[in-house]
């Protein structure tokens, strides 16, 4: 894995050095000999910390029999509980760009198509398609509903798409589908949970987390799980679907902002200037050494170090976000424009943090959820606003990380937390307004692309109406085994002690690794 | 080491190995009896090896090859190979021991993986040889009383608990530390008692009296304030999940839970035994003589989130509620973890699948159903002078409730009743839609009768508006006139699929009979008694009307006296209608199952006078459907009509007591809705008629379930229910609290210790099972446990006067290099304990430092200030509006919590998001933290009152900068501090010279520069480690 992403810190810009810091922590170190017992962050359970010399563990191609045996262990030094731990085997993938489209964008009306469905457009949905089915939304007897765009082949691979991704469209060949996402869970939070936590309960530690609590991140000046929103709202499931769950709250995703504060309480307060906030920083280091000479307790030290790096932050922090810094051309090219929460100022952002070495960066584009109840969410107006909302800078995203060379070690995921029915729902056994689709947990559309992944072709497959799949299914418990497998992991070994058992993002249902995906 | 290494804990590493250094308890018994060849012990020696290498696959959750290692018969049973696993006495014809010695790599075990040690398969060996004595995990086993160890250095104890330590201590030949200075001592004492730092008398009066129990005099002071319930309650309610919104998408406001708040503090404050604490939050509903404040205490199992999103089937999330109930209870009361139960028997402990639900049928029968409006509640009087009234009207309104829907289902049940099979039945959706227009008219009638704000009601308005007009348009359309016919089968009417989604249905049916002195309409599940446990959608009857149509097709309408109601939810409806429309309405005969049908439910017509028909007549009943359940039509699937002669329904119309008590329900319920109350989600078990029973789900899912219905049960490794008692709330709570009962008290002392010493005697607080940390200090824990149990009778305040008189707990927390490399998490305690602040003390130490704290206690939540756009939740409309006033500087138990978006700088101190019970916080230490303190507004405030209050104290600058120290780190600043301090202060004078800045936030007479660097000084005082610690 290279380094060579990390954007040379702005040095001496604090009064506060990382290298005394650094000397009265070895200091602390060597004083308790070489052996040094830490608090894991953890289950509680006192274990041993290691030093630097965890890189040894990094070990490319090992073979699956030692990777099976040996348990991973991801205690830090406390001073930096988001410091760099190797993967369990060579990486495909550094970082994660996750774009998440609340409310479950309708496969049927963008990758999926079905002209058998179109044929029967309007008639009477089966009784076979109702039978044992529990929906949201629809009740009685639905028509049957077929895509309200054309569809036609693009690329080499030959992909499927409907008119409505012009841009997108130019890098199928980039993208990997998977047709045959599969989840229990037909209502928006719980699907959400679901998919950004791995249970649809309360409670659960996010992907974002674990992966930060597995890797840890780069950059130490800026958060390792960054979160950006757009599309008016939040997603459903809240802030639970960054949360750290039982990780310790460090894990947690944070949320960033374009409007004030990219992160919160990241200013210093109007009366404060920065030659100010130094002197203040100056003379809280001072005294809490001479707090820690007296008392001795290492979680001084450690706070010596969270005010050090929060200095950096404030600069780091701002500057990553700020998208003025950008060339014209650029931000053309992903239609951004600075100082609104669009969809693709954050595509933009998400390219300069991934630059600045963030671990996880997760993308809410809200307003998927296409009832028909509402113009604003209806398949046929709202669904194509939000299609032009996330088209281009997508495609932007695609092509801009690929000429930075840095596609290849980026994992893009784009899809939302289940499908959409091939019937057109009925509320209430009425006809609705506008043109719109219940949930279907059944079958739904995700795409990845970048590193590891292979690229232009399709995994699995639905039936004629897009309702069941009929070939290689896949649980979100699978994508995620998947995805930690291109992060590095074999997904039973990232785990964390919580209640007795040995959490992990995949639960205890079975899982499996898409090998059919990985190039 | 001193901790013992944990089963759990997989060593990846030599390294790991090579540094073990074994002194912890297990480890270190394990040498003890390796020297001296004593026999194996079972929790010690031989189940870590199986918990670490075997019970992965060979478990709770799987058992390869038909072999696993939680209970001993299924150890000593026959796997697939044929062979017995352990063969008790005889290693050499145990299938355990050849397969871990194998050197064939694919039989040899643990499969794939690393062969145990040679010192591992010894132990093994001997265990067998020995008999494979299997023997409880250590918490599963009651404390035993424990002498008081003989120490050498006897002078040092305070407290009977000081012997275990120092006995310890001498063990490791370590000394105590010296006692902590005056300042240091009570900082500690008062934040870890009242959640705040010592104010200036405070440490004045402290530092004056020289008298021997100085410190004890403080202790007692502090325990006797009121702040003390304030600071406690924050731990309970990170384990009841307290929280004023309903979590899930929609994240609705709960309005009404603050009284529970409230209890919680009061019932700190009052010192409330904790056995009697928590059997009245288990159960308060059921117990005999249950007082109002019993009833609000209950609402600590109504805390659960509820799923308001549109189209969540309400039985799923009623069901996680109930199952989030059974955990929690076993986890904040035991230690026990039994969540991961629910799809499979417990992976590492013995308790097996079937007895988690035995567990839960305990908490399925109680009333909630995850229905938007939180039913049952309680109404709750803004003002507590009003309690008595609200609560008597309650309970009467209960109890005369009770008798009608009793008396009914008695004469229901005992009357004579002949069927009336249907001949034809259909659904017409424009009489339905007339009928809903129709209403909404009726609404807008009595709209002015709400208490709405202008907004709401406008918006009202024109939601009534709108249904008419539209209503009526599709009413004249002629697909809504079309009837859909329905099938009759047996004589019962069965809804078609195109039924539509409001719909009036028609019921005709031939009368044979020739009087009839009621009329009962039931509808019923499809699926006949197997709703009982997979329950259908609901439905709900708007209104009833009946014609009994002539020979010569003539039809007479029918006029009911009263509809009988079958459940207590149809008689409030009906009333609450009386009391919106006039009593005529209350008679509308609607009747309904919301949100989910399981059983048949009926309603009764009672003609005026007994109904005379001609032969030849037929019966025609209408049925208004307009409402959804579930977010689906609330359709009525299957129904039949029969008809009674019985002379009991006549008697009833006549009966005076029957109507006044129908009146006086309407007067009451009139009466109890002028008291300005809220309403608090309170637990009630389901009537008899209703009592829902519990089965094994199949891996967990709700909608396959097994077996037979479930006795209510604890697990079998735990000591049995009282024979003879219910099997209810009441019973499992009081259980909890018998003398025999393992960990009730251990739970609760260690939670106590770990909040005073930052780590528990048990450190996994929240689980005391067999993959769990063992004890520090084993005897001290069984010691203590058996101590506030039989000694203090369960008294938290004595409890906790004991812990903090300890010498112990007196010891300075300054470490030497010696102490930090022998015991780096002082688990030993040779030194006093140092923590961080917790998210609320670091807010309220700010604010009382600075003289803003408001010291006004309970009532709803407030909202200090918090950036924009923190909350822009989907379907959500409540805002965050900052506080102005006192209520901006109230302490943080007050702040409004909200579950999808928790009050940013309590999470960044890791404070619980209150979405599940949490038993331990885990702090971190991370930049964010520092930003927090740096410069969130709340803190910038509290910096410039601070800096004013330093500028008023003294003429002096270095006067000025002690009072300041005095109040954030409660003891006078060293030489040191105060020429940094000072050094800073002359620095900003010169900075601000400049003029560069502009005064903001807090403060409206700004004094200039002295002010503004002040303000510096103030919050570089907050950041400091001293300030943030205890």
């Amino acid at each position: 894995m290279s380094n060579s992403k990390v954007r040379p810190k702005d040095q001496g810009a604090g009064e506060v050095s990382t290298e005394t810091c650094r000397e009265l922590r070895m200091a602390a170190l060597q004083a308790q000999t070489r052996r040094h017992f830490l608090r894991t962050l953890g289950g509680g359970l006192g274990t041993i910390f290691v030093g630097t010399s965890l890189a040894q563990y990094a070990t490319p191609g090992k073979d699956s029999t030692h990777s099976e045996s040996s348990a991973l262990d991801f205690t830090r030094d406390p001073s930096s509980p988001l410091s760099e731990l190797p993967p369990q085997f060579a990486a495909k993938v550094r970082r994660v760009i996750y774009l998440h489209m609340a409310g479950a964008p309708s496969q049927l009306e963008l990758f999926e198509h079905k002209p058998d469905l179109r044929r029967l457009d309007g008639q009477d949905c089966p009784a076979s398609f109702l039978a044992g089915k529990r929906f949201a939304f629809i009740s009685g007897v639905p028509k049957l509903l077929g895509s309200q765009y054309p569809f036609h082949q693009v690329g080499q691979s030959g992909h499927w798409i409907s008119d409505r991704l012009p841009h997108l469209e130019q890098h199928l060949d980039d993208i990997c589908f998977i047709k045959s996402m599969r989840t229990d869970q037909f209502n928006h939070a719980p699907a959400q949970l679901l998919v950004h936590t791995g249970n649809a309960r309360l409670g659960y530690a996010s992907f974002g987390s674990w992966v930060l609590y597995g890797l840890g991140t780069e950059n130490q000046n800026l958060p390792g799980f960054i979160v950006l929103l757009s599309g008016g709202k939040s997603p459903d499931g809240g802030k639970q679907l960054w949360s750290s769950g039982f990780l310790p709250s460090v894990y947690q995703g944070v949320q960033c902002r374009s409007h004030g504060e990219p992160v919160l309480y990241l200013d210093n307060p109007p009366e404060t200037s920065r030659s100010l906030r130094r002197d203040m920083l100056g003379a809280i280091d001072q005294i809490n050494r001479q707090t820690y000479a007296a008392f001795g307790n290492p979680e001084t030290i450690t706070r010596i170090a969270q005010y050090e790096m929060a200095f950096r932050m404030q600069m780091d922090a701002t500057d990553a976000m700020d998208i003025h810094k950008e060339p014209d051309s650029v931000r053309a090219m992903y239609g951004s424009k600075p100082g609104e929460s669009s969809f693709a100022n954050n595509c933009l952002v998400a390219r300069r943090l991934a630059e600045r070495g963030v671990r996880f960066i997760q993308l809410y584009h809200w307003g998927w959820d296409s009832h028909g109840a509402d113009a604003k969410e209806a398949l046929n107006l709202g669904f194509a606003d939000r299609c032009r909302e996330v088209d281009q800078p997508t495609a932007a995203l695609l092509a801009d990380l690929k000429e930075r060379g840095m596609l290849e070690d980026t994992l893009i995921v784009w899809g939302g937390e289940f499908g959409r029915t091939p019937m057109r729902e009925n509320r209430n056994g009425q006809e609705m307004k506008y043109v719109g689709r219940d949930h279907n947990p059944g079958a739904f559309t995700i795409w990845l692309a970048g590193g590891g992944v292979k690229a232009g072709i399709t995994h699995g497959q639905t039936d004629e109406m897009g309702y069941e799949i009929v070939k290689d299914p896949v649980e979100i418990r699978d994508l995620h085994a998947t995805m930690l497998y291109l992060l590095g992991f074999d997904h039973h070994k990232l785990n964390y002690s919580f209640q007795g058992l040995e959490q992990k993002l995949t639960s205890v249902k079975p899982a499996r690794v898409v090998a059919e995906i990985l190039a | 080491m001193l901790d013992a290494p944990s089963p759990s804990r997989r060593q990846r590493s030599v390294v790991v190995l090579v540094a073990v250094v074994l002194i912890g308890t297990a480890m270190g018994a394990w040498f003890a009896r390796k020297m001296s060849h004593a026999p194996i012990s079972f929790s010690s020696d031989i189940q870590p090896i199986l918990n670490q290498n075997c019970v992965q696959c060979h478990g709770g959750v799987r058992q390869k090859n038909g072999v696993s290692f939680i209970f001993r018969e299924e150890a000593l049973g026959t796997g697939k190979s044929g062979r017995r696993t352990i063969v008790p006495g005889h290693p050499d014809e145990s299938e355990l021991i050849r397969r871990v010695t194998s050197s064939d790599p694919d039989a040899r075990m643990p499969y794939h993986s690393p062969p145990l040690t040679a010192q591992q398969i010894k132990l093994l060996r001997q265990w067998i040889q020995e008999g494979a004595k299997w023997e409880d995990h250590w918490a599963f086993v009651a404390p035993k009383p424990q002498p008081l160890p003989a120490v050498k250095r006897s002078d040092w104890v305070r407290q009977p608990l000081d012997r275990f330590i120092l006995a310890r201590l001498e063990k490791e030949r370590l000394a105590p530390s010296p006692e902590a200075d005056k300042s240091e001592l009570l900082r500690r004492a008062s934040f870890d008692l009242t959640g705040l730092p010592p104010t200036l008398e405070e440490q004045a009066s402290f530092l004056a009296d020289s008298s021997p129990n100085a410190y004890e005099k403080q202790v007692d002071r502090m325990l006797a304030s009121p702040r003390y319930g304030e600071r406690w309650a924050a731990l309970w309610l990170d384990l009841a999940r307290y929280a004023d919104t309903k979590g899930y998408e929609a994240d609705r406001e709960r309005p009404g839970v603050w009284p529970y708040r409230d209890w919680v503090i009061q019932a700190f404050n009052r010192n409330v035994a904790y056995d009697k604490f928590v059997i009245t939050q288990i159960a308060g509903d059921l117990l005999p003589g249950a007082t109002f404040e019993d009833q609000i205490a209950t609402s600590f199992h109504r805390q659960t989130p509820n799923n308001d999103e549109g189209g969540t089937d309400d039985e799923e999330f009623r069901l996680i509620a109930a199952m989030d109930r059974s955990a929690t209870t076993w986890s904040v009361l035991n230690g026990l973890t039994i969540n991961c139960v629910q799809c499979h028997s417990h992976p590492y402990d013995p308790i097996r699948h079937v007895e988690y639900y035995k567990s839960l049928a305990f908490f399925n029968t109680s009333r909630d159903a995850d229905l938007p409006e939180d039913t049952p509640v309680l109404r709750v009087p803004k003002d507590k002078k009003r309690y008595e009234e609200a609560w008597s009207l309650q309970q009467e309104i209960a109890k005369l409730s009770d008798a009608t829907v009793n008396l009914g289902r008695q004469l229901e049940s005992q009357a004579k009743w002949m069927p009336w099979p249907i001949s034809t039945a259909s659904a017409n959706e424009a009489l339905a839609l007339e009928w809903e227009a129709a209403n909404s008219e009726r609404e807008l009638a009595v709209l002015d009768k709400d208490k709405l704000s202008p907004k709401e009601k406008k918006d009202q308005r024109k939601y009534l508006l709108s249904t008419i007009t539209e209503d009526r348009k599709r009413s004249r359309s002629q697909v809504a006139n079309a009837s859909i016919p329905f099938q009759v089968q047996d004589g019962e009417m069965r809804a078609a699929a195109n039924t539509p989604g409001k719909s009036v249905y028609e019921l005709v049916a031939t009368a044979d009979v020739q009087t009839i002195t009621a009329l009962r309409i039931e509808v019923l599940p499809t699926s006949g008694e197997a709703a009982r446990h997979n329950p259908e959608d609901g439905f709900i009857v708007d209104q009833v009307e009946a014609w009994a149509i002539q020979p010569n097709g003539h039809p007479d309408k029918i006029r009911f006296r009263y509809f009988v109601p079958d459940s207590e939810d149809d008689l409030r409806s009906a009333i609450a209608r009386a009391i919106r429309f006039g009593s005529r309405s209350g008679l509308a005969g609607g009747f309904a199952a919301n949100p989910n049908l399981f059983r048949t439910h009926w309603t009764i017509g009672l003609p005026d006078n007994p109904l005379k028909l001609t032969p030849g007549s037929r019966i025609k009943v209408r049925l208004t459907q307009t409402q959804n359940v579930n977010d689906k039509p609330a359709h009525v699937r299957r129904a039949r009509l029969s008809a009674s002669s019985d002379s009991c329904w006549s008697e009833l119309i006549r009966d005076q007591e029957y109507r006044s008590n129908l009146m006086r329900l309407s007067t009451l319920t009139q009466q109890l809705k002028k008291i300005p109350s809220v309403e608090t989600p309170v637990m009630a078990e389901q009537p008899d008629y209703e009592k829902r029973e519990t089965m094994e789900f199949e891996r967990g899912n709700f909608l396959t379930k097994i077996g037979p219905a479930l006795t209510p049960d604890v697990p079998g490794l735990l000591p049995r229910l009282p024979a003879n008692a219910p099997r209810n709330r009441w019973t499992l709570a009081k259980w909890f609290f018998s003398p025999e009962q393992p960990l009730t008290a251990r739970t609760a002392v260690n939670r106590y210790w770990e909040q005073l010493f930052g780590t528990g005697i048990v450190e996994t607080l929240e689980n005391f099972g067999s993959m769990g940390e063992r004890p520090s200090h084993p005897e001290l824990l069984d010691w203590l446990a058996l101590h506030f149990e039989n000694d203090l009778h369960w008294d938290m305040k004595a409890l906790l006067r004991e812990l903090v008189t300890s010498a112990t707990y007196r010891q300075s927390a300054k470490s030497t290099p010696t102490l930090t490399e022998r015991d780096p998490r002082n688990r030993l305690l040779a030194r006093g304990p140092q923590q961080r602040l917790s998210a609320e003390m670091v807010r309220d130490q700010a604010l009382i430092a600075s003289g803003l704290l408001s010291d006004t206690m309970g009532g709803p939540p407030v909202m200090p200030p918090q950036p924009e756009g923190v909350w822009n939740s989907v379907y959500n409309d409540s805002k965050w509006v900052d506080a102005k006033g006192p209520n901006r500087y109230r302490r943080a138990i007050y702040t409004y919590i909200k579950r999808t978006s928790g009050y940013p700088s309590f999470l960044i101190f890791d404070a619980s998001d209150h979405d599940v019970s949490l038993a331990r916080r885990i702090p971190t230490n991370t930049p964010l933290q520092a930003l927090v303190t740096m410069n969130d507004p709340v803190y910038q405030e509290a910096s410039e009152a601070l800096a004013d209050r330093m500028l008023k104290a003294a003429d002096k600058t270095d006067d000025r900068l002690r009072y300041g120290a005095r109040m954030v780190l409660s003891r006078n600043p060293t030489d040191y501090e105060q020429a940094k301090l000072r050094e800073l202060f002359e620095k900003a004078l010169v900075e601000l010279g400049a003029g560069m800045v502009k005064r903001a936030a807090y403060g409206k007479a700004t004094s200039g520069n002295q002010q503004r660097a002040m303000t510096a000084v103030a919050s570089v005082l907050f950041n400091l480690d001293a300030a943030l610690t205890r």
